[in-house]
Formats: structure tokens, sequence, C-alpha cells
């Protein structure tokens, strides 16, 4: 693991502490992983085509397209401009989404691959809007990131060159990354804290008899409301708190565990495979050094 | 440099934070200003950093699921009709890994009348094209209102089955 000393000179607090660690290559390994999963999804979502993408599918594009506001570019407009097929018009914008992830994935020129993936991506969403849910919302906001992150410089096929303030903007990138997944938890958690219903275990109950989204029957019939109060109270818990535990290096570990656990929870009672794939790739990205020097997985790896 | 770095990425710290803060939606419930109103669905469509609360955090406490009934009918030879889906979701049209796209867009479309027409026609549509020899769908969502109720120290639901929507459609 490389390593790379910060110039400046932070204030430690709860939102810099002295004894993280950065990899070098951590935005490239969260250049990888989102590319990755983009493919995979993307491609589940390819074996459906005529449900989701065409332009007489189930929701067709005449009602997508009436949900774009003026300026979001639906492929119905190209192929209105362009006078060509609204079909051939959705293959090719797939066809160079695919083009750039593979190219994002390789490292190879970057930053463009990672706009035209942006673009094409907001394309198929207009299209598939009222099919998108969560995962489509932070798979935006990766791509968004990967626009202005400098991820080209390691693990990519051609290597920019390395320049002398490279390590203080990763930095500055991953500490962006840290602080959006932690403000998304906060919000999560705050909003739900309050709510009645995730205190007293009514939520709880409710999902566990709704058979459209506990789809894999977890929690055992018939449990006493306590049972149940004490799942939520434990959500609201996690959520609220995850910013606060994942700073202190004695209780990160543990937080991140339990965290990756309910997204693993998610992903397979909850038929959201896609959404807990990804949010366990960003807790994963973001947390891994530190993970790493507090487990001394390596003899290497030194704190800055 | 890392001062551009510096800035942009306040910039999109302060966009995440009005985000949660909700402001988008304060603006358009209470300021009257098209300009504003565009400049803030701008802002949050392009960079997607808007943070949108969704079914985990309904304050509601009545709760409802939906399934449908869907079948091609054919009038005059009743024994070629077609069910695609019983007291259930639409998951059969797609890939089990989809599934649940299908099935939350249909909770949506059952929000909204407008969309609920608009989307049945489009699922017929579908239909109509995967099989050509058919004229006829039978279409039919029921949703199942449930409330809550305390016997003692356990939770107890009460359930009551409407349907929505109830028609057949023809090409």
């Amino acid at each position: 693991m490389d390593l790379y000393k910060i110039k400046s000179v932070l204030k430690e607090n709860v939102f810099y502490n002295i004894t993280y660690c950065y990899n070098a290559n951590q935005l490239e390994v969260f250049r990888i992983l989102v590319a990755l999963f983009a493919i995979i999804s993307m491609f589940t979502l390819v074996l459906d085509y005529d449900v989701f993408f065409a332009p007489n599918g189930i929701v067709n594009w005449e009602v997508s397209n009436a949900n774009a506001l003026w300026f979001e570019c639906h492929p119905q407009k190209i192929a209105d401009l362009l006078h060509v097929s609204p079909q051939y018009v959705m293959i090719s914008i797939l066809t160079v989404y695919f083009l750039s992830l593979g190219t994002l994935l390789l490292g190879i020129w970057t930053r463009l691959s990672a706009i035209i993936c942006l673009i094409t991506f907001t394309l198929i969403t207009n299209v598939m809007s009222s099919f998108a849910f969560g995962v489509d919302i932070y798979q935006s906001v990766c791509f968004f990131f990967l626009t202005i992150f400098p991820t080209g410089y390691s693990l990519s096929l051609i290597k920019k060159d390395n320049y002398p303030s490279l390590n203080e903007i990763k930095q500055i990138c991953i500490r962006v990354l840290q602080l959006y997944l932690i403000i998304t938890y906060i919000s999560a958690g705050f909003e739900k804290a309050f709510m009645l219903n995730w205190w007293n275990g009514r939520f709880i109950y409710f999902l566990s008899n709704d058979p459209t989204i506990m789809t894999t029957s977890f929690f055992p019939k018939g449990q006493s409301i306590l049972f149940y109060a004490f799942f939520g109270i434990m959500v609201v818990f996690i959520e609220s708190s995850y910013f606060l535990l994942v700073w202190f290096k004695k209780t990160r570990l543990y937080i991140i565990l339990i965290i990756i656990s309910m997204h693993l929870f998610i992903a397979l009672f909850m038929d959201l495979l896609f959404f807990g794939l990804l949010l366990i790739v960003l807790n994963v990205v973001c947390w891994y050094p530190v993970l790493f020097a507090n487990l001394k997985l390596k003899e290497n790896d030194k704190c800055i | 440099m890392i001062n551009a770095y510096k800035i942009t990425f306040r910039i999109i710290l302060l966009i995440v934070f009005l985000s949660v803060m909700k402001v988008s939606v304060w603006i358009d419930k209470n300021i009257d200003c098209y300009a504003l109103s565009v400049t803030q669905s701008f802002i949050f469509r392009v960079t997607r950093l808007n943070w949108q609360y969704g079914f985990f955090t309904s304050k509601s406490n009545n709760y409802q699921f939906i399934k449908s009934d869907i079948s091609l009918v054919d009038p005059e030879n009743t024994s070629r009709n077609i069910t695609i889906a019983k007291d259930e979701g639409l998951d059969r049209l797609v890939l089990p890994i989809n599934a649940v796209r299908v099935n939350s867009s249909i909770q949506q479309m059952v929000r909204d009348t407008l969309y609920l027409e608009a989307g049945s026609r489009s699922i017929a549509l579908y239909l109509f094209k995967r099989h050509p020899s058919y004229r006829n769908i039978d279409f039919s969502i029921q949703t199942y209102n449930r409330k809550i109720k305390i016997d003692q120290t356990r939770f107890a639901l009460t359930t009551k089955l409407d349907t929505l929507f109830n028609r057949r459609i023809s090409y």
C-alpha cells in the first residue's frame, strides 16, 4: 500500500482525525468498483430491454418523456431532433454507456469516460424514471464524483503523470466521499428518529408482514412488541450515530461491520440486491485503509 | 489547484446540505419564482446530489401493498386464456433480480390516476406485442390496506381489500 504525506496542517477535530489513513490508490479502487458495479447492474437490466428501455415498454416513452423537465434530455428528444428511430437512439446510448464503463474500468481517459458515463446514465434513467430508486441516485452521484476526482494515476492502463499536489487533492476527494456518505446516513437516521413508528416497533412489524417488501421471511411471526421495537430503535441508532462512531478508532470497525450487515440484510431479504451492494461498496471504499490499519493487516501501513 | 478543489467540494457539500434540509421542497412550496425553481431543479437533477426519502420514512399509520390480476383473454375461446399474474406483482415480466423495480413502479402508478391510465395502457401494449394473437386483456389491481392494532403485548393486523382498477383493455 503506497503512502503519501499531507503538506498542509489541518486542525484535529471530529471531521479530521490525525490517526486517519489514506491509501494512494483509494480513488482508483473507487473508480474500478463503481464501474464494475455499473456494468453488472446495467447488464441485468438490458436482459429485460423490452420492459425497461424499449419505446413501447411497460412504461412507454410518451409517459417518461412527459415526466422529464425541459432541460432534461430524454432520448425521445434526440430522436425527434435527428429524425431517427427511437429504438436506434436507445441502443446507441446503451452501447456508448457500456463502452465508456469499459474504459472507466480499465483506466483509459478516466475523466472523459466518467463524463460520458454520467451523461448516458442520466439519459437512461430519464427513460426508466418510474423504475428508478435509491441505487440509481447513488450511482449517478458516484459518476458525478468521478468526473471531478483524479482517478487515472494508478491502477490504469493509461496512467496520467503525477504532480506534486496530487496526494493532497486525493485526500480532499476521499474526505468529500466520506462526508457525503455520513451526511446521507445522518439525514436518513434523524428523519426516522422523528417518526414514532420506528420507536414503537410498528414499522418493523409492518415491514415483516408486507410480502411485497420482505420477499424472504426473516423475522419470526407473533413476537412481542418489544422484539420489533428493538430492531426499529437499532436502525435509528445505527444510522444516526454512524457519523460519530465511524470517526473513533475504537468503534469504527464495529459500526462498519454493522452497517455492512444491515445492507446485506436489505440485499438478501428485501430483494434490493444492487442497492445493498452499492452501499457496501461505498462503505468499503471510504474506510478500508483505516480498517486495514486497525486490523494491522499490513505492517507497512502507517497512519498519517 | 488545491484551492480550486477545496472550493469545488465546499460547493458540493453545500448542495448535499441543502438537499438534506429539503430546501428544494421548501422552495417549491413557498416561493413562487419560476427562475429559482428551474435553478434548483437544474442543480439537483444534474448533480443528483439530492437525498430523497421514500417508503421507509413514511409517517403514515396506514400501509398498503398492491397486487394484480392480469390475463390475456379470448372471449370466443376461453380455453386460450393465459394468466400473466394472479394476486401478485408483475415479477414474471422480468428477471427476478429486476422484479423489485417493476413492483415499485406499480406502487407509484396507483398513487396517480393519470399515471395509472397511462401505465395500464403501456402494460397492455407491451403484452399485445409479446402475444400478437390476443386482442383482450383483463387487468385488475387490488390494494391491501392494512391497519395495526395492539393485542396486549403483541401486534395484530387488519386487512381491507379494495379493487382499485378493474377493466378489460381491448386492442
